[in-house]
């Protein structure tokens, strides 16, 4: 009854450390958000000070626009270092990352929050509408590598995930070569050289996409040296198609194997 | 007092009075000889619009669409194509192969299902200068 109750327990702590896990990413998205909501409602508030201090020119519009200001500015820095969160459980979460490329990108993620977070500092201290923008000069001239950093980021995280398909599929593809190691002999030399031939098939395939992913990760450091946000869209762009095209030989690939297992299965 | 004119006098003068008209020499009368081309103009001119007409007809046949011609829809028969059989192999009966083509399906299925753009993960597009007038 005590072994009963034990293992129950690891089963339950087990599936609650699992739900955590998978959890926190979805968190860090409702924060996420939450946060977009609250500086679109800022933002507004923000427009609308703004415009009537540039109406009116009073002291009292002034004042209100300087505090409008100073929590939209605030306010922004909040939901950037909400992306940046659930940028970094995301990466947390990818399983085909090896661990030096997950420690860059989390690298490239602390930095901007580490930046964010100054200029938060920096918002805490404006005195006045001139302090206020340049506090926000400050932010639009580093906004150029926040945006590079998380779009290097994104394309890692998919090519995580890539990667995790194709280990999957290397496991597949090598209980199948086992499989038809271990049986040469039952098939005729005809039908061996077939099997053979799909073989040499999907490790062509194999090679496609590895020369694919090679060349997204190779890629995606131009993002650093992008110097508009337009041209780091189109780069962005290219990359997810590259993406695409690397799933593509994928599942070729595992076609291929599909057609392998349909030789196996019969005689003729 | 004059002589009276005889026969022979009377034709000399005659003759003297009327000049004889010349009468051209036959060897020098101009043949003229007509080129080949005129002398069947007539079978040129036919010939040409023969081939003009053909050749008009082929090379506006090439260029004009062709007529789509569609094939007829086949109608099942009461007697269908019998499926071939086929004999399965003595690998297709071992746990092991089962185990494997299972893992195969499921991995197929999930690659099938599996998207890799991520809407939630969209950078957030802000506008970032204040447009304070100084």
């Amino acid at each position: 009854m005590s072994k009963i109750v034990t293992v129950l327990l690891i089963a339950l702590f087990l599936h609650s450390s699992a739900t955590s896990v998978i959890a926190s990413s979805d968190q860090a998205y409702k924060d996420y958000i939450f946060q977009f909501d609250t500086y679109r409602t800022k933002n507004a508030e923000f427009l609308v000070a703004k415009n009537e201090y540039e109406k009116f020119k009073s002291l009292a519009s002034e004042t209100s626009a300087l505090d409008k200001t100073k929590l939209m500015l605030a306010q922004r820095d909040q939901l950037l270092r909400a992306y940046l969160l659930l940028l970094s459980e995301r990466l947390n979460e990818t399983k085909g990352m090896n661990a030096t490329d997950r420690n860059l990108y989390q690298t490239l993620i602390t930095n901007e929050v580490t930046f964010l977070q100054k200029h938060a500092t920096l918002v805490t201290s404006i005195g006045s509408l001139r302090d206020a923008s340049n506090v926000s000069t400050e932010l639009e001239s580093h906004y150029n590598v926040l945006q590079g950093s998380m779009r290097q980021t994104i394309i890692g995280i998919s090519v995580g995930v890539l990667l995790e398909l194709k280990s999957q599929f290397d496991s597949t593809l090598g209980n199948t070569r086992t499989l038809i190691n271990n049986n040469r002999g039952i098939f005729l030399p005809q039908k061996q050289a077939t099997i053979d031939r799909w073989l040499l098939q999907i490790d062509n395939k194999n090679t496609l996409f590895q020369q694919k992913i090679d060349a997204i990760l190779g890629a995606s450091a131009k993002f650093r040296s992008t110097s508009s946000i337009s041209d780091m869209d189109r780069t962005f762009q290219e990359q997810k198609i590259q993406i695409l095209e690397a799933k593509q030989y994928l599942v070729e690939a595992q076609s291929y194997v599909k057609e392998v297992m349909t030789t196996l299965k019969y005689q003729n | 007092m004059d002589p009276i004119p005889t026969q022979s006098t009377v034709q000399d003068q005659s003759t003297a009075q009327i000049p004889t008209p010349e009468v051209p020499s036959t060897t020098s009368i101009p043949v003229v000889v007509l080129p080949w081309y005129e002398k069947y103009k007539s079978l040129l001119i036919i010939a040409g619009v023969i081939i003009t007409i053909v050749i008009g007809t082929f090379v506006f046949g090439s260029t004009s669409p062709k007529k789509i011609t569609v094939a007829p829809t086949p109608t099942p028969t009461s007697y269908p194509t019998p499926t071939p059989n086929r004999t399965l192999s003595p690998l297709s009966g071992l746990q092991e192969f089962r185990n494997l083509d299972a893992e195969v399906s499921s991995f197929s299925a999930r690659l099938d299902s599996i998207s890799l753009d991520d809407p939630s993960l969209v950078p957030p597009v802000l506008t970032l200068p204040l447009g304070f007038q100084n």
